[in-house]
């Protein structure tokens, strides 16, 4: 065990509270704790107010340590296989885009690295266009019915951003890129961004994550998973 | 044909008094039935196909034939740990038997009960049964449920001569004459209680004499002669299905092999020569020679045609077992409760009618009287419950309605009524056993506890004792320490038991009413604090499903889980928090067994808060249960740790300055509130360490490093070879190996199949080994002083 992690004094959080921050995405260092031993407690959690950011002369010591700790990932999906797959099943007349299986595959990811979500069926949201949809059930949802729902909510207007969700997914418009670095979403511990290639055989995928809600060695284990999972397609089908 | 020579001489040698020749043939072939499948199950058990240990029959067929040849199929035998004989004697199937002692798919018990717990409804079986003496009073309430049915079909219970020393005994023959049972009580006295002399352990070992003490007949006979027997119980049976009442017949027997496999035939406790005189009584053996040189009514060509019959009849069985699959691991959660739980008519929707208020007594008596009205076959005992209207007057006009057939006053005999009680309800009767104080349960716990609860799931869901354990519950002004304890996490302990702990009248009368009509048996305990509260009743038909609980008043801000009595105090503590701006969710679960987990956890999902005030001890008591679940189901929903306020441990003090410091009331949970909200539950302090810390034992010294030698499995150490395998018997749980102290032969020796070979001995005794076939002695594996593994191979023997 590394010596620096055993000497920092444990945070006492309650766990509501932890799950309060987590889903707001607050890092529980910023909170300052009301119950016994400065135990963080829910209503720390909801009575928390940003304090607002110096002008001046910012305190680099605070600055530190109230900064968000980013840890982010990147890793090249092939996606021939899914691509065979999608044309496969499209001429069977069952037409699905990648949108779709990325989905169903976070969804997939979230219930086999159950560290990142705590709970099997943390919603997910989706990035449109200056608004997110939050899909609660991906994991359990059929394909198809991901599909129509998404189709509807591509359709409607509503944004989700207010929503709890535990990543959000954004498939940039950009081909052949690589992206290396883009902000979280207000209440996102982690965010995927997705660049597919102008030929289709492979993406290139970006996990950023913060580590007060989801530490870096999990976040790594979760885009393995979600590589592997797009890299052998069939299981999502099923 | 060798019958028909035995029948052609029928009208020239049969003595003109015996009974139908058919009926003397029959006896005989039992017998020998039960002696072949006996020595079948031995060699089965030394081989280790039998997992467990068997306590087998050989000896005392003669009774268990001679008894069940007068019974049918609807009346019932309860029987003993010897009770295979029984079983087979009742009419069970042989194959089927054994499949249950290897523990089988196929058993007669699916697997689940095995040799000690043999139940076969189809057939009047009531149970082998591990307990001495607990299938007595069963036999009572069988006879009686069947009378009050209707029907003349009695209860025969066997039971050994140990169990004439056992309480069981005498309260179920007291409450049985007194009550006129249909019942008859058939005692083995083979002499020894396990290894104990029955002459050492009592100064009247004529057990049949016993039977005057509570004014019925008591006859012994030769329970060697099966006729004898036959002739005995024969009287015994007409008087029982006459009406006129129970009979202890005494057979005086002796099984000719040791207590269980593995225990020494003779040497403790027993001498060859005691061996050698009852092995001339051979009741098989006695009975042939009747039949042939007395009776006259069949040959020994006749005799050996059935004995080869009865041959294959137990090699079939004995395939039948060993081909019959293993139990389905994934059925091990199944038949511990009827499946739903509840009744219909706990959960047929009904619309909120009239109320009345009603005193809890009444409303509770109401229950019964019309669950009494609707179901002829509910029978009601307790001590003074009949016409004097019960302790609490709780059963006030039951007597005069329902009469004394069906309002029993018992003896204080709770464990012979509770036992008649766990019989009767079994066997389509249904049965309220009150007795009185939750404290006096205990009395009777082996039947609550070893027969009611474990029927359903010994039987693999074939039995069940849907029965109603009734008890006035909990502290209430100075009972004192013999009757104030309410118990219910002991009684939850135990799967198979459904526990209510209702808190206002029309919850009492609602789970009573369902109790009467649910399928296992129901714990109700009252609190005796609230008899004298009033509340709002549903008239006419109300039930309350078990399991789900009630939300006795919506909060915010914690949640407290009461039952009980408790529900009043934590109410009272939520009036008093509101006015300081704290809002309580009082959850009231009605049955802690089944626990409405789901409703506690809703509303901490709520709350973020819990404490759980409970009448009953802390330790491994419903505080710890319920907190632990919400850290399983709901931790990331807790603000705070849980906290929990359970009665002081102590007995119940009779001083009530001292009971008040005992109990949880008011103000200790309105301050419990305040601790778990400020983050900082009490912390009790029930475990006791306080003591041992003042006083540290001084340091264990360390233990020897003794290497544990397991025993290798006995196939390891059989040499692959084409010789007959000897091996070291399978036989006592208690014994895992032995020491070869002698070879009686030598390599090249000729052997005879039962000739004795090796002795081994073992902790508990020397163990003769003999040869399992007729052959030449080809391999002595483990020399003299060498240690053998049970079922591991010592040498071989070629053909």
């Amino acid at each position: 065990m590394n010596m620096a992690v055993a000497q920092t004094p444990r945070l006492a959080v309650s766990p509501y509270a932890r799950r309060l921050a987590r889903e707001r995405a607050l890092p529980l260092e910023t909170l300052r704790g009301s119950g016994p031993g400065g135990r963080i407690l829910a209503a720390d959690v909801l009575g928390f107010v940003p304090a607002a950011a110096p002008v001046n002369l910012p305190d680099i010591v605070a600055s530190s340590v109230a900064a968000p700790r980013i840890a982010a990932f990147a890793a090249s999906v092939a996606l021939t296989a899914l691509r065979d797959l999608l044309a496969a099943l499209e001429s069977t007349g069952r037409a699905f885009d990648i949108d779709d299986v990325l989905l169903r595959a976070a969804g997939r990811v979230c219930v086999e690295i159950p560290d990142a979500a705590k709970v099997g069926d943390m919603p997910l949201a989706l990035e449109l266009a200056g608004r997110q949809v939050v899909f609660a059930t991906v994991p359990e949802m059929p394909l198809t019915s991901l599909r129509t729902t998404r189709l509807a909510a591509l359709a409607d207007s509503r944004d989700d951003a207010e929503m709890p969700a535990l990543l959000s997914i954004r498939l940039l418009p950009a081909s052949d890129i690589r992206p290396l670095m883009l902000p979280l979403l207000p209440g996102r511990a982690m965010r995927l961004a997705v660049s597919i290639s102008t030929a289709g055989d492979h993406a290139e995928c970006l996990l950023t994550a913060d580590t007060a809600s989801v530490d870096e060695i999990t976040a790594a284990a979760w885009l393995a998973a979600l590589k592997s999972a797009i890299e052998h397609p069939l299981r999502l089908f099923v | 044909m060798a019958i028909s020579v035995a029948r052609a001489r029928e009208d020239s040698r049969g003595a003109p008094n015996l009974p139908d020749r058919k009926i003397l043939l029959d006896l005989f072939e039992r017998m020998v039935l039960l002696r072949r499948f006996e020595s079948i199950a031995q060699i089965a058990c030394r081989k280790g196909e039998t997992p467990g240990f068997l306590h087998l029959y050989i000896g005392e067929e003669a009774t268990g034939v001679g008894v069940c040849a007068h019974l049918r199929p609807t009346d019932w035998v309860t029987s003993t740990h010897r009770g295979h004989g029984h079983a087979l004697a009742k009419g069970a199937n042989p194959g089927r038997v054994m499949a249950e002692l290897f523990g089988k798919a196929d058993g007669i018990c699916g697997g689940r009960g095995g040799t000690m717990h043999l139940y076969d409804r189809s057939v009047g079986l009531f149970g082998t049964n591990g307990i001495v003496a607990a299938g007595i009073g069963h036999a009572v309430g069988i006879g009686m449920g069947a009378r009050q049915q209707g029907r003349d079909d009695i209860g025969v219970a066997f039971f050994g001569d140990g169990a004439a020393n056992h309480g069981g005994f005498h309260e179920a023959l007291n409450f049985a004459a007194v009550q006129r049972a249909p019942a008859v009580f058939v005692c083995e006295n083979n002499l020894y209680a396990t290894a104990t002399p029955l002459s050492s352990v009592t100064l009247n070992p004529e057990i049949a004499t016993k039977a005057a003490s509570y004014g019925l007949p008591g006859v012994a006979v030769d329970g060697n002669d099966v006729f004898a027997v036959w002739l005995a119980m024969k009287e015994a049976t007409e008087r029982a299905r006459a009406g006129k009442g129970p009979t202890l017949i005494e057979a005086k027997t002796y099984r000719t092999v040791g207590h269980h496999e593995g225990d020494p035939v003779i040497g403790t406790y027993r001498t060859q020569e005691e061996l050698d005189a009852w092995i001339k009584r051979d009741p098989i053996d006695m009975f042939r020679k009747k039949l042939v040189e007395d009776y006259g009514i069949a040959d020994a060509e006749a005799l050996a045609a059935i004995e080869s019959r009865i041959e294959r009849v137990v090699e079939e069985a004995l395939a039948f077992a060993r081909n019959s699959p293993e139990p389905d691991p994934a059925t091990v959660r199944l038949h511990v409760f009827a499946d739903p739980i509840n009744p219909p008519a706990a959960l047929a929707w009904r619309a909120v009618g009239e109320m009345r208020t009603q005193g809890w007594l009444e409303a509770v008596r109401d229950g019964i009287a019309e669950e009494m009205r609707a179901n002829p076959a509910i029978l009601y005992f307790g001590e003074g419950t009949g016409e004097r209207g019960g302790s609490f007057a709780h059963t006030k006009n039951l007597w005069q309605e329902f009469g004394a057939e069906r309002m029993v006053d018992t003896p204080i005999s709770e464990q012979g009524f509770t036992a008649a009680a766990v019989g009767a309800s079994a066997t389509g009767a249904r049965t309220v056993s009150d007795l009185m104080f939750a404290d006096f349960a205990f009395e009777t716990a082996g039947q609550i506890f070893l027969q009611a609860a474990k029927l359903r799931y010994m039987t693999s869901g074939l039995m069940s004792a849907p029965m109603v354990v009734r008890v006035g519950a909990g502290a209430l002004r100075s009972s004192g320490p013999h009757h104030s304890g309410i118990y219910h996490p002991v009684f939850a302990h135990m799967p198979g038991l459904i526990v209510c702990v209702p808190s206002t009248p029309a919850d009492a009368k609602g789970l009573m009413k369902t109790a009467l009509r649910a399928g296992d048996p129901v714990i109700m305990l009252e609190p005796k604090a609230l008899f004298a509260s009033k509340g709002e009743v549903p008239v006419g038909e109300h039930y309350v499903p078990f399991g789900v609980a009630r939300i006795a008043r919506a909060g915010t801000d914690i949640t407290i889980v009461a039952a009980g009595q408790m529900v009043q105090r934590a109410l009272e503590a939520a009036a008093a928090l509101a006015a300081e701006g704290i809002e309580a969710e009082v959850i009231d679960p009605r049955t802690i067994m089944p626990l409405d987990i789901d409703t506690i956890v809703a509303s901490v999902r709520k709350t973020h808060h819990l404490l759980i005030v409970d009448e009953a001890w802390a330790m491994c008591g419903l505080g710890g249960e319920i907190a632990q679940a919400i850290n399983e189901l709901a931790f990331d929903e807790l603000d705070a740790p849980p906290g929990r306020l359970h009665t002081a441990p102590t007995s119940h003090p009779f001083a009530p300055v001292l009971e008040r410091a005992m109990l949880v009331d008011t103000a200790r949970i309105v301050q419990g509130v305040r601790d778990v909200i400020s983050g900082k539950p009490p912390v009790p302090d029930h475990w006791y360490t306080v003591g041992l810390k003042s006083a540290a034992p001084a340091k264990p010294a360390p233990v020897p490093a003794k290497v544990a030698q397991a025993a290798p499995p006995a196939q390891a150490l059989a040499a692959a070879s084409d010789d007959e395998p000897i091996t070291m018997p399978f036989g006592d749980l208690t014994v895992s190996e032995g020491t070869v102290v002698k070879w009686l032969k030598a390599v090249g020796d000729v052997v005879k199949e039962g000739e004795l070979i090796a002795e081994i001995e073992t902790d508990k005794a020397v163990v003769e080994i003999e040869a399992p076939i007729s052959g030449t002695l080809s391999a002595i594996d483990q020399p003299v002083g060498a240690v053998v593994p049970m079922g591991g191979r010592i040498g071989g023997i070629k053909k």
